[in-house]
Formats: structure tokens, C-alpha cells, sequence
């Protein structure tokens, strides 16, 4: 079967974009769900993005680094969707629609807790949480996909991570820690 | 534990605790077409200004009417997007309705009144089971017995059959039409199979019952004669031969089975995207986001879908059809037809192709056979858009 590799069917260097839509949509489609906070909004931001890759993957399959200009890119196309205009739109509606059930499993409480209030952070400070604690990338990388500063990217994760502590201040495992280790340190703290 | 361990391994347990749906190419190029849709109207206005602003001076926009790859498990190109450029191939091996014909799928050609405004007919002891579609001016779905020329009104009912390896299964109401507090009965030929309250849908057969969407309100055995018992508005059930039902779990509604019985796909009760479930547990087995399922083919191993793009402004964008692996749910083969809109449910002949029809952008319309294999044939002729408004072309049933 021959496979696609991208509006020019160029045949050059670099791989084609379904082989890497393969290996790597499933990797995006998990950041995506955690960046929107449920699976179909992350599903449409991923098409969007995707969409928007294969566009120019004549010149994008040539970067030294495919994944994180696509992680790249899916981050991009998230903070223009919460800067759109048209996500201010919507309408008041005098009953209520029916709400799905909540998306996660059955976690236990903290972790149901935590995925709470993940989901409720600002935008910005959700998107360095992602990076930073699942995709675990480093203060300057998450600095440079989001095209911010990196004293931004501390106060923003060092305010997630107080407002967390405020949120579950009798949490076991975390006072077992602070017992243990004394309080846990800040993400400013470590960088020091 | 420190409140970042707590944060990683949450967000891991989230993801990794997920069922997510599948991205296909074919959505990919799909979107991507969109987006330069609405780029190119964009520019499109951006030029007509400058136009009015510089006094005269032209822009041109190049429409690449062919210039993308048809993405995903097919590997063919894209189809012709006007309907007479496509190659006409064999006549359809299922029923369908055209004008006053009704051609079975022997290929019989029988002529009655009864099949112009037909929504679905079907062969079934003594002749040819109609059901008529409704509008303002008709509100009711009739049901007649057309044999040897003749119109024999059985009743009023739902605007389709549920098809399987005996007669079609069909509702009647009693009395009246459209009152969903009506009572009725599923009818398998003339035998009736169960009184109900409501309008249950039938859509398809198993061994164990036929399936239905509600509303139902069925007798309920356990308590006093006449009592009902309500299963809710949006339902998925099996009734079964002695008229008890029992829910499908997990499905809002149900759209087909396979003739073994085993599978059923609809529409999940949560998120209402398509997904196909076990039929006894309601257990998940895969989901298709962004794609309607039709119905699974002969013998059980493939699901049809379609996708729809919605109002088809800019050259290339096209509705798609798609091919499923019915234990997996691995997109066998996807299939955009370019500047066309599909028009109806995706009908399989045996397991080797499906039936849609299809509408281009001058208002054409035929019918169009997509192979497992990627193939784009005519199974019709094309119909000018004159005689698209009177008949048009309508897949009899859905074996």
C-alpha cells in the first residue's frame, strides 16, 4: 500500500506522516486530554493540530526534532483556542442540559480530587502543570514551548503546586513526606 | 510523597486509565481541508478588498481540486467528484426504491404508488412491506402490504424495519399515530411478536430478541395486569419472543447487530459517540468518535460508517465512508468523496462492499458501491437534479 506522506507527496528525506501519526498520535491525544480536560475536546484540539501538521509536513519532517515541535504546536493551538474570542460565546440557557457522568474511573478520592483541581486551574498554569509533571519536561524547555519566561513558568507552577497543598492539607501521603523530609520544597525552591 | 509526585502520578493513572478513540488520517486531511476552507475564504475576502482598494487589480486563487492524497487505509485515489465521471459497475444486489419502483434484490422490478414516497420496503410473506415516509403535509408513517399490483394499508408505524433472517420486524400502533403514550405491537410478518407502550424502533433481530430504541413502557409481569413498566426515553433494549425486555447497558441508542448477535453498535449513553458493544454485557468493545456506524456486513466481520463534513463550499471537501474491523475496530478503509454529500446509511453487499447514496455538487445524485478493497463504482445511473427533487434514490431496507 503505498502511504501518504503529506499535501506534495514529496518522497525526500524524512518520514512520512502516517507512519508518525501512528506512533505518535496516541502520545498527543493523552497531553491533549489533560491540557482540555476531557477526552473529546483534547481529541479536537489533536485533529486540529494534526491538521495543521500535515499541512506543512513537507518542511516539518525535516526539523531535527518532529515530537516536541508537535507538542509544540499542540500547546500553540491550545492557548489560541482559550484566547479565541468565540469561547466567550456561549449562552445562557434557562434549563440546565443534561451533564455526562464524570470521564475519569473510579479513582480514590485524592486522586479524583487532584484531577479536580488540575481541571480547574487557569489555562496557563494547567499547561505547565501538564509539562511539567506528565510530559516531566524541564522549567526552560516548558519555558520555550510556550514562548513565555521562565520566572513565569516557576510562579506559575509554584502557585499550582501551594494551591494543591491548601487543597489537601491532611493528605496522608504528603504529610508522611513533610514529616519525613520536612516540607516538601517548592518548584522556585529547587532552582535555587 | 511530595505534592509533585502526587500530581505525576495522578496525571498518569488519568491517562492510563482512559479509553481513547482512535485518530484516523482520513479526520486528519478532513480537518485540514477545513481549515484551508475557511483560510481561502479568508483570503478570498482579504483580495476582494484589496481588489476594491488598489481599483482594479485581480487576485487569483488557485483551487487544487485534486491535489490531495485520499489519507488513511486506502491507498487509492481519491474518487471522481462529479457522479458521471465515475465508472458504472454492477446493479445493486439489495433493494432499492426509485419513483414508483420498488427492484428487489433479485433485480425484479415492481411498480406501485406506494413505493414513490416510500422510507423503506422490504419482501416478506405475501409481497412487499412498505413503510412511507412522513412530512408536514403527511405526518404518518404507513404501513402497507403492496402484492400483485394491490395496496393492502396495514396500519400506521415508525419509518423503518428491522431487518433479519425472517420477515421484517416492524411497529404498528394500535390506534392513532405519533402519541408516544400510543400502545402497539412489534409485528414480525403478520405474527406479532409484543404489545408495548411508546414508539419502540425496531433496528435489528438476535436470537435472543429483537432490538429496539425507546421510548417503551412494557407490561410489566410482576405486578397487576395492566401495569407498565417505563424504560426510559432514550433506551437501547432487547425485547425478547415473551415480550419481557431488558436493557442494552451502555447504549442511548441502538443502530444495528450482527446477525450472530453478538455485537451492537449505537451510540454510547455518556458522550453519544458511536461505539460498538457486546450485546448481552453492553461492555465497550471499541469506539469510532466523529463517525455514524451504519451496520455490519454479512457475516459479521466488517462495520460501515460515514462521516459528514457538513456544507461542501470548497473543491475536494467530501463526505467519507468507512470500513471497520468489527472485533478491533481498526479502520480497514476510509474513502472521501470529493464535492459529495452521502445521503444515506452505508447498506453492505455480503462483505465485500457497500451502497451509498450519493449526492455532487451539481445536485446529482446515485448510487455509489465503495469495495473493502478501496474501489469507487456506479451501481446506478445518474439522476439529473430535476428528478432528484421528484424520486431520488433510497436503499429499500438494511440487510
Amino acid at each position: 500500500m503505498a502511504t501518504p506522506t503529506g499535501p506534495g507527496h514529496d518522497p525526500g528525506d524524512g518520514q512520512d506522516f502516517e507512519s508518525w501519526l501512528a506512533a505518535r498520535a496516541s502520545s498527543l491525544q493523552r497531553t491533549a486530554h489533560l491540557l482540555t480536560g476531557d477526552v473529546h475536546s483534547g481529541q479536537d484540539l489533536l485533529q486540529t493540530t494534526l491538521a495543521k501538521l500535515f499541512r506543512g509536513w513537507d518542511r516539518i519532517r525535516r526539523v531535527d526534532n518532529v515530537d516536541a515541535y508537535a507538542r509544540k504546536a499542540l500547546v500553540n493551538e491550545y492557548r489560541s483556542s482559550w484566547r479565541r474570542p468565540v469561547r466567550r460565546l456561549e449562552q445562557v440557557v434557562e434549563t440546565v442540559p443534561d451533564r455526562p457522568a464524570p470521564e475519569a474511573p473510579a479513582y480514590d478520592d485524592t486522586r479524583e480530587a487532584v484531577w479536580r483541581f488540575v481541571c480547574s486551574l487557569p489555562p496557563r498554569q494547567r499547561t505547565v502543570v501538564v509539562l511539567r509533571f506528565y510530559e516531566q519536561l524541564t522549567e526552560a524547555e516548558i519555558a520555550d514551548v510556550m514562548g513565555i519566561s521562565l520566572g513565569t513558568v516557576k510562579s506559575q507552577s509554584s502557585r499550582a503546586i501551594a494551591s494543591l497543598r491548601a487543597l489537601l492539607p491532611d493528605h496522608p501521603e504528603i504529610t508522611a513526606a513533610r514529616e519525613e523530609g520536612g516540607p516538601a520544597r517548592t518548584t522556585q525552591e529547587e532552582d535555587r | 510523597m511530595t505534592a509533585e509526585d502526587l500530581l505525576t502520578r495522578t496525571l498518569l493513572e488519568v491517562v492510563e486509565t482512559t479509553d481513547y478513540p482512535t485518530t484516523s488520517t482520513a479526520e486528519v486531511l478532513n480537518r485540514s481541508r477545513t481549515i484551508r476552507r475557511q483560510h481561502r475564504r479568508t483570503t478570498l475576502l482579504v483580495a476582494a478588498a484589496a481588489v476594491l482598494a488598489l481599483g482594479g487589480v485581480s487576485a487569483a486563487v488557485v483551487l487544487d481540486r485534486h491535489g490531495s492524497a485520499n489519507l488513511g487505509p486506502s491507498s487509492k485515489p481519491n474518487p471522481a467528484a462529479k457522479l458521471p465521471d465515475i465508472p458504472q459497475g454492477a446493479a445493486p444486489k439489495v433493494g432499492i426504491l426509485y419513483g414508483d419502483v420498488y427492484l428487489t434484490p433479485q433485480g425484479e422490478r415492481i411498480t406501485s404508488p406506494a413505493f414513490r414516497h416510500a422510507a423503506a420496503a422490504a419482501p416478506t410473506t405475501g409481497g412487499v412491506l412498505v413503510v412511507s415516509q412522513s412530512n408536514w403535509r403527511h405526518p404518518r408513517n404507513d404501513v402497507s402490504l403492496v402484492s400483485d399490483g394491490a395496496t393492502t394499508p396495514l396500519g400506521c408505524g415508525l419509518p423503518g424495519f428491522a431487518m433479519g433472517p425472517g420477515d421484517p420486524v416492524y411497529w404498528l400502533f394500535d390506534d392513532g399515530c405519533g402519541d408516544a403514550t400510543s400502545t402497539g405491537h412489534l409485528v414480525e410478518g403478520t405474527k406479532t411478536l409484543a404489545a408495548a407502550q411508546g414508539a419502540p424502533f425496531p433496528v435489528a433481530t438476535l436470537d435472543s430478541g429483537v432490538v429496539v430504541n425507546g421510548p417503551a413502557w412494557l407490561p410489566d409481569p410482576q405486578k397487576h395486569p395492566g401495569s407498565v413498566r417505563t424504560l426510559g426515553r432514550a433506551a437501547a433494549l432487547v425485547i425478547a419472543p415473551d415480550g419481557t425486555a431488558r436493557r442494552i447497558p451502555h447504549l442511548a441508542t441502538a443502530q444495528t447487530a450482527t446477525r450472530a448477535g453478538d455485537l451492537v453498535a449505537g451510540l454510547n449513553q455518556i458522550d453519544t459517540s458511536a461505539v460498538v458493544v457486546d450485546a448481552s454485557t453492553g461492555a465497550v468493545r471499541w469506539r469510532a468518535a466523529a463517525w455514524t456506524l451504519s451496520h455490519f456486513s454479512a457475516s459479521g466481520q466488517y462495520v460501515s460508517g460515514t462521516q459528514s463534513v457538513g456544507p461542501q463550499t470548497s473543491p475536494g471537501v467530501g463526505d467519507v465512508v468507512g470500513i471497520f474491523d468489527s472485533a478491533s475496530g481498526r479502520l480497514v478503509r476510509s474513502v472521501v468523496l470529493p464535492d459529495m454529500v452521502v445521503k444515506s446509511q452505508a447498506v453492505w453487499e455480503g462483505d465485500d462492499a457497500v451502497l451509498v447514496v450519493a449526492q455532487d455538487a451539481a445536485h446529482q445524485e446515485s448510487i455509489l458501491r465503495i469495495g473493502v478493497d478501496g474501489s469507487v463504482t456506479r451501481a446506478t445511473k445518474v439522476l439529473p437534479p430535476t428528478e432528484v427533487r421528484q424520486y431520488g434514490f433510497r436503499l429499500a431496507a438494511t440487510p
